[in-house]
């Protein structure tokens, strides 16, 4: 089965997060990338999936050439090689500009099934995956956390709101990976070693067109410190007064 | 890449009056391919160290719970340093050093099982075994299938490995047969390869006094009958780390089991023991850096008389002086490693140094985290006094510092005691350090011949005789150890770890008092060299041992 995880690299979780100067952009000095955690899951997905049916497992990126070193993480996780789209304004392109891009080179590669995070982490926007399936024209099941994979279709439950849905399609299609999908593996040093020698292809990415724009970016407003009004059972009037009279909640 | 000097390395050569600069600089960065594997290889054992490890609990427990030691095979660190070609991943020396500090940041008691099975208990057949020995046995040792444990002390031979009372006879069809006992064997309760050390029969005289049979290195699986081992100890730190005797009564072993030549065990011993410090070094660091990590954010949460107590200048001092060392323990251990894997044949010296350094800051700083930390430190709750616990022992295994102390100083003067004439002359020059640090390229400048007088003095003064008088060995060896931080920090702060790069700003603060900080202590001990407390210190001490 020939089969491809997209991945993207978007800040570590410990960012804390700056506007840049033109106020459009995350002030990109100092901070560090990792894999997006429901990418993670994708890839797990695909590795699994090669080890049951067998294949080779491609990872997509669109992103910078640094971005071989996220590569370089799934390839030691059991991902066969890795592909950079790359593309030094990766952060400017909008989901529809991605998954255009993204679209044109799984077609070149052939996938019988790509997997995606459900949202990258940084923009949670999780459109790249079902913009993809729309372009090529594939099945998508979005959200997924079962999922049984035969040699041309599958069945996959996903996590709808207040239940679980059960689907079946044909493949090719665009699973996008929930949380509970899966545990993804430790690379081990293994496979860390074994990494280094696996391929990673760079190619530009085609020419962005973006439908849509940043205009601003700006942080949540700080939250107010909090203040402690006393202890036990006498601090309960002052407590009842502040929640009825300045939160006005009660 | 082979660097230093035929005549010795950086350290050697301080004492002999050389300030070998070529030896120790350009700072030795591992090359961005081991920098990638080390970083994946760092982030991968964070990421599992934090789920799986819980160092609380396994302190608690006095024992390592067996999810740790299967998630440490599966991730494949026993076979870390093992060669490709027996099933390890072959990585060298730095990657070793982060690996050990990223598993001590989490556990110390975890971090001891990789270290009696890496840096002890199987290097011996690394270093001095055939390829049919390693092909028997590193497979097995690297994917953790066996753990290794190192067995070499006894009742009677702690620091003096040369009263060693366990025997190993050769019987009539070529194997040995070993009796004797060993204690405190470090992964003792679970190890199953023993590397054993023993007196085999004087090779001219069959009726020779144990005391001058020679020492041989054994292979004894634990499946050998008549090894046992006995109850794990109950320690004051790394509760978790399984301590335990090791009785070998009768054991029979083929003659394949012996390591390195007969009757060179001795030096096996020595070689493990000094090949390997480092990685003492820089899993020292790890738990350094916790303990630093934790007083930081106190000081910056805690408040008092209205402000965070980070603010305050004595705290200031504190947390300064934690960064500056931990800076300081990292230049030492990572110019060490980058050494052994560019080549560098001499680097016992500078391993014992950073040994006994790294030991002895790492003390200071949980002292000093505890401090920052105040009552809420003190609180059994805070992992304060379980670091604080597990630090302690560093300070004597693998060579307590004062025989490291005693070794530093007698191989340093070894060939002055030869040879007085054998000194180099000349400026001392440390030249290649960038021009932030001009000041402290003339103090090192300046500092190095005042040791290299010092220890010309004491060797006049001693001849031979230097290796009992133990007052001047250990100033000599804290001067040298000193220096050789000094140059390390130096290195570390003038050489790009990238090319083309600039130290930050921040850098060149944490460089500049690292620096000074080591400055300081080698002029206390020069103070003391000029007025020398040895006759009282022997009269105080004797009055009240008796000696």
């Amino acid at each position: 089965m020939n089969i491809v995880a997209c991945m993207k690299r978007v800040p570590t979780t410990e960012l804390v997060a700056k506007v840049g100067a033109d106020g459009k952009h995350l002030d990109a000095s100092g901070v560090q990338y990792m894999v997006s955690f429901y990418d993670e899951i994708a890839v797990e997905e695909a590795v699994k999936t090669k080890e049951k049916h067998g294949g080779e497992v491609t990872v997509l990126t669109l992103g910078p050439s640094d971005a071989a070193k996220e590569l370089r993480e799934c390839l030691a996780k059991g991902a066969d090689k890795g592909v950079i789209l790359t593309d030094d304004s990766w952060s400017d392109r909008d989901a529809h500009s991605t998954a255009e891009a993204l679209k044109a080179k799984i077609e070149e590669l052939g996938a019988d099934v790509v997997f995606c995070g459900r949202v990258a982490t940084d923009r949670d926007s999780a459109s790249v995956g079902p913009m993809l399936a729309t372009m090529l024209g594939w099945a998508c099941v979005t959200d997924v956390v079962e999922l049984d994979l035969e040699a041309d279709k599958g069945t996959a439950k996903r996590e709808a709101d207040g239940g679980i849905e059960t689907y079946a399609f044909a493949l090719p299609a665009v699973i996008t990976c929930q949380k509970d999908l899966n545990e993804p593996r430790y690379a081990g040093l293994k496979g860390i070693m074994a990494a280094k020698k696996k391929p990673i292809d760079e190619s530009p990415a085609p020419a962005a067109s973006n439908q849509a724009e940043v205009l601003a970016l700006e942080l949540p407003p700080a939250r107010p410190d909090g203040r402690i009004l006393g202890e036990g059972a006498a601090a309960v009037p002052a407590l009842i007064d502040a929640l009825r009279n300045e939160a006005k909640v009660l | 890449m082979t660097k230093g000097n035929e005549a010795g390395g950086f350290v050697r050569l301080l004492f002999q009056g050389k300030l070998d600069a070529t030896a120790v600089l350009p700072f030795p960065w591992p090359s961005d391919e081991t920098r990638e594997t080390s970083d994946a290889v760092v982030d991968m054992v964070r990421e599992w160290a934090a789920d799986a490890i819980d160092p609380a609990q396994i302190d608690a427990d006095k024992t390592i719970p067996q999810s740790v030691l299967d998630g440490l095979k599966e991730l494949g660190l026993f076979g870390l340093t093992i060669p490709e070609e027996y099933g390890g991943a072959g990585c060298g020396q730095w990657t070793y050093a982060q690996m050990m500090e990223a598993v001590s940041h989490r556990c110390a008691s975890t971090v001891t099982v990789l270290g009696g099975h890496l840096g002890l208990g199987m290097k011996g057949l690394l270093l001095y075994g055939t390829d049919a020995q390693k092909e028997r046995w590193l497979p097995a040792l690297a994917s953790g299938e066996r753990i290794a444990a190192f067995a070499l002390t006894e009742a009677n031979a702690g620091s003096d490995a040369g009263a060693l009372r366990t025997t190993a006879d050769r019987l009539p069809d070529g194997s040995w047969k070993l009796n004797g006992r060993k204690i405190w064997i470090t992964n003792g309760g679970f190890a199953n390869f023993f590397a054993v050390y023993a007196r085999t029969p004087h090779p001219d005289d069959p009726n020779a006094p144990l005391a001058s049979r020679p020492i041989s290195a054994f292979v004894v699986p634990r499946e050998a009958e008549g090894l046992t081992t006995g109850v794990p100890e109950d320690k004051m730190g790394l509760r978790g780390s399984s301590t335990t005797e090791v009785g070998l009564e009768d054991v029979v072993v083929p003659a394949d089991h012996l390591i390195g030549p007969e009757g060179d065990g001795f030096k096996v011993a020595l070689n493990v023991l000094n090949s390997g410090r480092h990685g003492l070094a820089a899993s020292c660091i790890g738990q350094a850096k916790l303990a630093r990590d934790l007083a930081v954010a106190h000081a910056k949460e805690r408040e008092q008389f209205g402000k965070p107590i980070g603010a305050f200048g004595m705290v200031r001092e504190l947390i300064a002086g934690m960064n500056a060392d931990i800076y300081a323990m990292e230049a030492g251990a990572w110019l060490t490693a980058g050494l052994v894997d560019a080549g560098e044949r001499e680097t016992m010296l500078e391993a014992a140094c950073c040994k006994m350094f790294a030991t002895e800051r790492l003390w200071q700083i949980c002292n000093d985290a505890l401090q920052v930390t105040g009552g809420t430190g003190f609180m059994k709750e805070y992992p304060y006094e379980r670091i604080l616990r597990d630090a302690r022992i560093n300070l004597i295994f693998e060579g307590t510092n004062q025989v490291l102390r005693m070794m530093l100083a007698v191989q340093g003067t070894r060939a002055l005691v030869r040879d007085p004439n054998a000194r180099f002359e000349g400026a001392a020059a440390f030249s290649g350090v960038r021009a932030e640090f001009a000041t402290e390229q003339a103090t090192l400048e300046e500092l190095a011949p005042v040791f290299a007088r010092e220890v010309g003095q004491a060797v006049a003064r001693h001849g031979k005789e230097i290796r009992g008088a133990q007052h001047e060995l250990r100033r000599l060896s804290d001067m040298a150890v000193a220096l050789f931080e000094m140059g390390a920090v130096l290195s570390r702060a003038s050489t790009p770890e990238r090319d083309g790069e600039k130290p930050a700003p921040s850098e060149i603060a944490l460089a500049r008092l690292a620096f000074r900080r080591r400055e300081r202590e080698f002029r206390i001990t020069l103070a003391e060299c000029a007025h020398p407390d040895d006759e009282l210190i022997d009269a105080v001490s004797n009055e009240s041992t008796g000696l």
